[in-house]
């Protein structure tokens, strides 16, 4: 285990910054609290002030703690996930009311040996504690409605970091996709998208091709793929785990056969949509059935507007027909390993 | 009115379930309150360590007021089948031997307690045997959110589903 699954928690099946994240939260609310008490008291309430300063201290010391484990977390955020801006505004609420906090324990320091800070300090823990609600009402909103961190333990590998797009179609930022753009597609509707290298046993991407989302995973040798969304809540399989020739959704554990996309335990019921997959030169390809028509429609509609001619493009190529028509089938991935 | 009362209960009017929202301040005012007992036993902070412990044992036993109606509506939520109906059995069940004898600690702490240099050994012997549970029922809690999904995606549904279609995703027809 490294430092980073570590300080995710997966090696205690929790995550780490959730669990942390409380006592700062409470302990905060206490020092508010005591603050109110010590303000409004008629007699300089000294135990409060006193009070106030150790919670405001043990709240502040085990934020930093969270702080880190919080950062970690963040990193582990896919680049194009819909929880990211969640995710920054809440660190931007986060981190400005723990160094609010930290200065307010400095304060009170001063308040408990007699000086006259207390307006000072009442505000300051005020000013903090509204961005602590702020940012962990945005925090719970990263776990309940975007399932950020719910069944990471389980996963021995790396999240997706990004979503790879159709390196023909996109401008493709890792390093071995200008192998998969060179290689030329299998037959009309297969797409090459990764380098097989790039999916060793049991690991998952996320793929975008022709609008649709996709995870591809490798499961006891053979590449399947399989769409993003499970059939119950949308979870993101490319998150999930790989058990045998099923794939696990990271939120409600529905299980899903990766050779027929039926639901194999619940509480998904629908099926998932499966594509072809194939390993050519050591490209992963992707067939989209009728992705090929619908190109083809595109550009005629296109060459249309503009006026010019159609069919510039067939969308039955005649090789793939003839392979087609004699019952040929592209090779799998399994049966393409040396 | 029942409805209204669980709707409220569940967090639908804030847009995030409210049990796991507010177990932050039990969790952290007991917690706390140890770690004060302890700076206490150490000769550290005097009286007024002690009395803010005892406020913090007592602010988190009013939490509960609130916390614990939030959890059993959540609790009535899960089905019968699933495995976290009897995880979620077992955490009540935990927090309410952590709920008695925090109570109880409290008694010490507001009676000879309040006036004290350093925590009653009694009521520091009750916080810790209630913190010794605490870990293990929050860490059920949390098994039930982050390995069991349970809140997950309750009110985002609508968004993902969106997200999902336009993934070109198969779905179930919309309910």
């Amino acid at each position: 285990m490294s430092v980073k699954t570590t300080l995710e928690g997966r090696p205690f099946g929790h995550p780490l910054h959730p669990l942390l994240s409380h006592v700062p939260l409470g302990m905060w609310l206490l020092g508010l609290g005591l603050d109110v008490a010590a303000v409004a008291s008629a007699d300089r309430a000294d135990w409060a002030i006193r009070g106030a300063y150790y919670a405001l201290l043990i709240g502040s010391a085990i934020a930093i703690l969270a702080l880190l484990t919080g950062l970690n977390d963040f990193l582990d955020i896919r680049g194009d996930h819909p929880g990211r801006g969640n995710a920054l505004f809440h660190m931007v609420m986060m981190v400005p009311a723990t160094l609010l906090f930290i200065v307010d324990v400095v304060v009170h320091y001063g308040w408990v040996q007699g000086g006259e800070f207390g307006a000072f300090a009442l505000a300051l823990s005020s000013a903090g504690y509204v961005l602590a609600l702020i940012g962990g009402y945005l925090g719970g909103l990263l776990v309940y409605d975007h399932g950020i961190a719910v069944g990471r333990h389980r996963r021995s590998k790396e999240l997706p970091q990004n979503t790879i797009h159709e390196p023909r179609a996109a401008a493709a930022e890792a390093e071995e996709i200008p192998a998969a753009r060179a290689e030329p597609a299998l037959r009309p509707e297969f797409f090459p998208i990764v380098p097989e290298s790039a999916l060793p046993e049991g690991a998952t991407l996320r793929v975008e091709v022709e609008g649709y989302v996709l995870a591809l995973a490798r499961a006891q040798g053979k590449i399947y793929a399989v769409q993003e969304f499970c059939t119950h809540r949308c979870g993101p399989l490319s998150e999930g785990t790989i058990h045998g020739g099923n794939i696990r959704c990271p939120w409600h554990n529905s299980c899903f056969d990766l050779t027929t996309g039926e639901p194999t335990h619940g509480p998904a019921k629908v099926a998932l949509k499966t594509f072809e997959t194939a390993v050519r030169n050591g490209i992963v390809q992707i067939r989209i059935p009728g992705a090929a028509a619908e190109r083809a429609e595109t550009e005629r509609a296109e060459a249309e507007r503009a006026g010019g001619p159609m069919g510039r493009r067939n969308p039955r190529d005649p090789e793939s027909a003839r392979s087609e028509a004699r019952g040929e089938q592209p090779r799998r991935s399994a049966s393409d390993k040396p | 009115m029942a409805n209204a009362i669980k709707s409220f209960l569940l967090g639908r009017w804030l847009g995030h379930p409210l049990h796991p929202a507010l177990v932050h301040v039990p969790i952290a005012m007991w917690v706390g309150a140890l770690i004060m007992d302890i700076l206490s036993l150490f000769g550290v902070g005097g009286n007024a360590l002690v009395r803010t412990a005892c406020v913090a044992v007592l602010a988190g036993l009013a939490s509960t007021l609130i916390v614990v109606p939030a959890g059993i509506a959540e609790w009535t939520q899960i089905r019968r089948e699933k495995p976290a109906w009897m995880m979620a059995l077992w955490h009540m069940v935990m927090n309410v031997c952590v709920v008695l004898l925090m109570i109880a600690s409290v008694i010490v702490r507001l009676g000879r307690g309040w006036h004290a240099a350093q925590v009653p050994l009694i009521a520091f012997t009750l916080t810790l045997l209630g913190d010794l549970v605490l870990p293990v029922s929050g860490y059920v809690g949390g098994r039930m959110v982050y390995d069991q999904g349970i809140g997950i995606a309750r009110m985002s549904k609508k968004r993902y589903r969106r997200i999902a279609a336009a993934g070109r995703a198969n779905l179930p027809p919309q309910t």
